[in-house]
């Protein structure tokens, strides 16, 4: 039990510390102080962090553990603070006169903490806590945010819809408990993998891969919702557009990692033996997310909107990773060369550690681009449409720059890390072989498909991020008015792009990171290996 | 080491061009020219220095591929050479050989007439267009000396970013249009080039499952042909799979050509392009394509390019003569060398796609005449251009008399461009359709007329505009003042001496230059000749072999060197 805590220190940090936030609210404390303190606070839980990431815990240990600790959990958990930080910053000029700033930074720090107890939840009464620590705060966030019409259609709407997902996960979550007795995950993967042997060896388990069926479908749909993938993402363009360009900037990146990291830890990491849905259903919902998500970027002209409906391409590449890991889930061929792992052997990260790759190279990316939104805000007037930005080379160059760095990333034009994610993610897919006689006979037609529409995404998705850097870049300014995100948002719309331009660069590191296994080292002792590729079997 | 530092030296350039911007456009311009002027120097060293004959010593094998740097770039690289993780062996791999080393030559060279054609034309924000232009000219010396498959994709698309700016913000009227349809037009297919190289890597490493997973561009070509020579399994697979991956390699390398029905993109952008950004599009961009016909698709697929013979090469012949026709039918000079480029390019790959050595070497030298002289014809569009402010072919005539260099160097330029014996057309296209018509008798006999109409519009514009009664378009009432309209000034000459020397150079001793591609290209062909269907092989044998131009003198067209 005193494991937990420990392991669970940094989360409890950040969310005591958010805690503190919203009981200081109520003393008469400045409310340009709250940005540093919040900054201050994701430092303390950085300490933590690094602290418990220190503890020597026996493998075998954290098995019977509501919390998994693995170096990728770990890393996750870093990732989370690094954008946190970013996104402090970026809030900082915005709150400094605001009134409510403690309750913004607390809302945001709970978020925050929630993120991160996404990343290590081993239960799944843990990872449904962890995700409405996640959800709740962001009513409130989106609330405090503007008091227009649009603003409050924008809170009640997301506040509606994101209840009711919610119920359809914990509904699909409940299907799950039913089908295993377990709510620990580690055991229903252990309990899911012995009835599919069984199965395997000629007694189907019937009832239970129905239950499991519906179980894989309702959880899809609801974090679904969260990761704002097609068709749950009616409510991303109309709440990015009503609220602020921090909030939408909030809303695509905190949501989007918990939903993923959710789905491959419940979907493609535990439900063994349901690979056949799972891929199914993750590579359906991909392919819309992705022409859906850049087919309706193309008609938008007001640049929140549109970053909204890229946001949900950008999901559909992260799902192609997650249905390769549904493939490799447990995969009989697989399974016959244990040794070398499909792109491990590559050195890429293969399957559900491609969608992470991208999830970062999102996020970052993301973080700097809704920045520069946000930085360019006019006293009174938010970055509405696309012709607000235009002739930005010329009032801003070193701006302009840095967005265009962003946007040519989120295009995937190399060597920028999208490109990298890109990468991984289509040599992922193209690596999926079928179990045949041939040994040669390999490629599976529905991932090449999948690829296929991937790369054309990525080219449709090109047209409209070119159209806002060639409004940038081409066009004459319509106004010289001065931006007043103010001076910490462009601290952290710089640190962004540098880390972005490192990222491209040397992305070797971050490679290496994520060669490792997703679970704890222990649990590939059963036979369902490959959920993870053996790591460096070379 | 030279090789490394032509790609170095110019984005270490673009950067010192940022630097002295402050001091005012002519330390910019100085730094350009310099930094250009080194990199040619260095291509001179690079083309000095490749022996085609060399041999490697341990194996006793011709080494090909010279010059080679590897730099560990995800992974590392241990002191034998051998990588060891943690990373892909994604390296950053440049190296030589017989087929890049003239496109890298002339990479460099294009740059000089590109860096002096936009001295005056520039003045807004000038260091910004001279640091995209050098950075463009790393990006393409760097797609031809790539050797890693990542990389060389990289580069590949790299360099549409500053050509966009270049376009976008220097270009004519419809620029933002034009920059824009470019970028996407190219980005479309070279994405699925992507899939098609990244299914290469993956293939290799089914095959040979034992070995460490390469992208290497030699490894992978040697070793998936040895794979499929030797292993059934292989054998079987790759036949399968290598039409699917001719298509997606097609899909990029077809639009960077462009390929007939695929070359929508390119007379707006060559048109909307500032002169210099003409200049490298024409002259070294559209190369990209072809050059990724020739380094992967026909060595990697071979019995794939035999199965689409048909298609590329009539695709290639209505290229030639729709191209043409269309040149034939503009009334803006630009507009009309943009649309002969299109026809041109048709020459070079009804060479490549001849799949025999005069074929492919008419190809690669077509390559490297177009470069030049539609370089250089863009250029002197360029400067009629900054001294009349109109490219209307109807608002010149007689020129000649008040510019009599330029015409001499029209004149020659234009001779070249359509072929005459003596100068650089002439070689390329002779072996280009040579090579055609030992496949083909039919689409190089089509392809003959293209040549016709080529000197008829090349030949009809000069009449136009340098001959007959002196026509000018009015210098005044374009709202500055003008100098005096005179002749080419030292710095336009300067700028076309160095492609009028090569015009007749590669035009009077092509030997100098095919006998460098000779061992790599005959490497290329023995590969198709492996796999060459039986029906082909009949109809070749039947023709009188080509002993022209001493091409393949040296060395038999198909060796057995594997």
């Amino acid at each position: 039990m005193q494991t937990t805590f420990l392991l669970l220190l940094p989360q409890t940090v950040v969310a005591l510390q958010a805690a503190l936030f919203i009981l200081g609210g109520t003393f008469p404390i400045p409310a340009r102080r709250w940005g540093p303190l919040a900054l201050v606070a994701l430092l303390l839980g950085g300490a933590a962090l690094h602290y418990s990431s220190g503890l020597d815990i026996a493998a075998d240990a954290t098995q019977t553990l509501a919390v998994v600790r693995t170096p990728l959990t770990v890393g996750f958990q870093w990732a989370t603070l690094v954008i946190g930080a970013l996104l402090v910053l970026l809030s900082m000029q915005s709150q400094s006169a605001s009134k409510s700033a403690a309750e913004f930074y607390g809302m945001f720090l709970l978020m925050l903490a929630g993120l991160m107890l996404v990343a290590v939840a081993g239960d799944l009464i843990l990872l449904f806590l962890a995700l409405e620590l996640i959800s709740i705060p962001t009513y409130v966030l989106l609330y405090l945010g503007r008091n227009d019409y649009a603003s409050q259609e924008a809170s009640t709407k997301y506040f509606l819809l994101s209840v009711f997902s919610a119920a359809i996960l914990l509904y699909g979550f409940a299907f799950l408990y039913g089908l295993a007795g377990t709510t620990q995950l580690e055991g229903i993967r252990l309990v899911l993998s012995q009835a599919y042997k069984s199965s395997v060896a000629g007694t189907p388990n019937a009832s239970g891969s129905v239950l499991g069926v519906v179980a894989l479908v309702l959880i899809t749909a609801g974090l679904g919702f969260k990761m704002a993938a097609v068709p749950f993402h009616f409510y991303a363009p109309d709440v990015y557009q009503g609220t602020s360009a921090f909030n939408a900037g909030v809303l695509a990146i905190l949501p989007k990692a918990a939903g993923l990291v959710a789905l491959i830890r419940v979907g493609a990491e535990t439900m063994v033996g349901f690979e056949t849905t799972g891929q199914q259903l993750t590579l359906i919902v991909a392919a819309i997310t992705m022409t859906g998500g850049n087919c309706l970027a193309l008609l938008q002209t007001n640049v929140r909107r549109m970053l909204a409906y890229s946001g949900v391409a950008h999901a559909g590449y992260m799902l192609i990773g997650v249905a390769v890991g549904f493939w490799e889930s447990w995969n009989p061929a697989l399974r016959l060369e244990q040794t070398t792992g499909p792109l491990a052997f590559m050195g890429l990260p293969s399957g559900v550690h491609a969608s992470l790759l991208y999830l970062l190279a999102y996020s970052l990316t993301s973080a700097g681009l809704f920045g520069v939104l946000v930085y360019l805000a006019r006293p009174g007037k938010q970055v509405e449409h696309v012709d607000d930005l235009t002739g930005l080379a010329k009032t801003q160059p070193l701006v302009a720059i840095v967005a265009a760095v962003f946007l040519f990333s989120l295009a995937g034009i190399p060597p920028l890390p999208g490109f990298w994610a890109k990468l991984s993610v289509f040599t992922t897919a193209l690596s999926v072989r079928q179990e045949t006689a041939d040994s040669l006979a390999a490629v599976h037609p529905a991932f090449v498909a999948l690829a296929v529409i991937g790369v054309i995404n990525a080219a449709i998705g090109a047209v409209y991020y070119l159209r806002l850097i060639s409004a940038m870049f081409l066009n004459e300014p319509l106004s010289t008015a001065r931006p007043a995100g103010g001076r910490a948002a462009l601290v952290s719309v710089y640190c962004a792009a540098v880390l972005v331009v490192l990222l491209g660069l040397i992305p070797g590191p971050v490679f290496h990171y994520l060669q490792q296994p997703a679970r704890a080292a222990a649990v590939s002792a059963t036979p369902a290996v490959g959920v993870s590729p053996a790591v460096s079997s070379r | 080491m030279a090789l490394f530092l032509m790609v170095a030296l110019p984005g270490v350039g673009a950067l010192l061009v940022l630097a002295v911007s402050r001091f005012g456009l002519a330390q910019v311009r100085r730094v350009a020219i310099t930094n250009v002027l080194i990199t040619f120097a260095l291509s001179l060293v690079v083309v000095a220095s490749y022996d085609p004959s060399a041999v490697d010593r341990t194996s006793g094998r011709p080494q090909l591929t010279q010059m080679e740097t590897h730099i560990a770039w995800l992974g590392s690289v241990d002191k034998d050479g051998h990588f060891s993780g943690p990373g892909p062996d994604i390296q950053f791999a440049l190296g030589v050989d017989g087929i890049s080393l003239w496109l890298i030559a002339l990479s460099a060279l294009l740059m000089i007439p590109a860096v002096l054609v936009s001295w005056e034309a520039v003045q807004d924000r000038a260091a910004s267009f001279y640091a995209l232009m050098l950075l463009l000219e790393s990006g393409l010396i760097g797609v031809f000396a790539a050797q890693d498959i990542i990389l060389f994709y990289i580069f590949f698309e790299f360099t549409l970013i500053p050509l966009f700016f270049m376009v976008g913000i220097w270009g004519g009227h419809e620029r933002r249009y034009a920059a824009r349809r470019f970028f996407i037009y190219t980005l479309a297919g070279s994405v699925l080039t992507f899939l098609g190289l990244l299914a290469i890597v993956l293939s290799y490493s089914w095959m040979a499952p034992g070995q460490a997973v390469t992208f290497s561009i030699p490894t992978l070509t040697e070793g998936i042909s040895q794979q499929v020579q030797t292993n059934p399994d292989a054998a079987r697979y790759w036949a399968a799979v290598s039409p699917w991956i001719f298509l997606a390699l097609f899909a990029g390398f077809a639009i960077k050509v462009p390929l007939f029905p695929f070359h929508t993109w390119l007379p707006l952008a060559h048109v909307e392009a500032p002169t210099a950004g003409s200049v490298l599009l024409a002259g070294v961009l559209l190369k990209i394509g072809s050059y990724g016909f020739l380094r992967f698709a026909l060595p990697l697929v071979p019995a794939a390019c035999w199965g689409h013979f048909h298609i590329v090469s009539v695709l290639a012949v209505i290229g030639i003569v729709y191209g043409a026709l269309l040149a034939l039918a503009q009334d803006d000079i630009k507009k009309l060398v943009a649309y002969s480029s299109v026809s041109h390019m048709g020459f070079c790959l009804l060479g490549l796609f001849a799949l025999n050595g005069p074929g492919i070497t008419g190809g690669l030298l077509q390559m490297v005449n177009h470069g030049l002289s539609t370089g250089a014809l863009f250029a002197m569009v360029g400067m009629l251009y900054e001294r009349y402010h109109t490219r209307d072919i109807e608002a010149y005539g007689g020129l000649a008399r008040k510019f009599p260099i330029l015409a001499f160097c029209l004149g020659i330029v234009a001779f070249s461009s359509i072929g005459l014996p003596g100068l650089n057309g002439f070689p390329g296209e002779v072996l280009s359709i040579m090579g055609m018509f030992a496949s083909n008798k039919l689409y190089a006999t089509i392809a003959l007329t293209g040549i016709i109409l080529g000197a008829w519009y090349t030949l009809w514009l000069v009449q136009r505009t340098f001959f007959g009664r002196l026509r000018e378009p009015a210098v005044e009432g374009h709202g500055h003042d003008h100098p005096v309209v005179t002749d080419l000034n030292s710095r336009e000459i300067a700028a076309l001496a160095p492609i009028l020397i090569l015009i007749f150079w590669i035009g009077l001793y092509p030997e100098f230059f095919t006998s460098r591609m000779q061992p790599s290209i005959d490497k290329i062909v023995s590969k198709l000749a492996r796999v060459r269907p039986a029906a082909v092989a009949v109809e070749q044998t039947s023709t009188v072999p080509v002993t022209g131009l001493n091409v393949g003198r040296n060395s038999p067209a198909v060796v057995a060197n594997e």
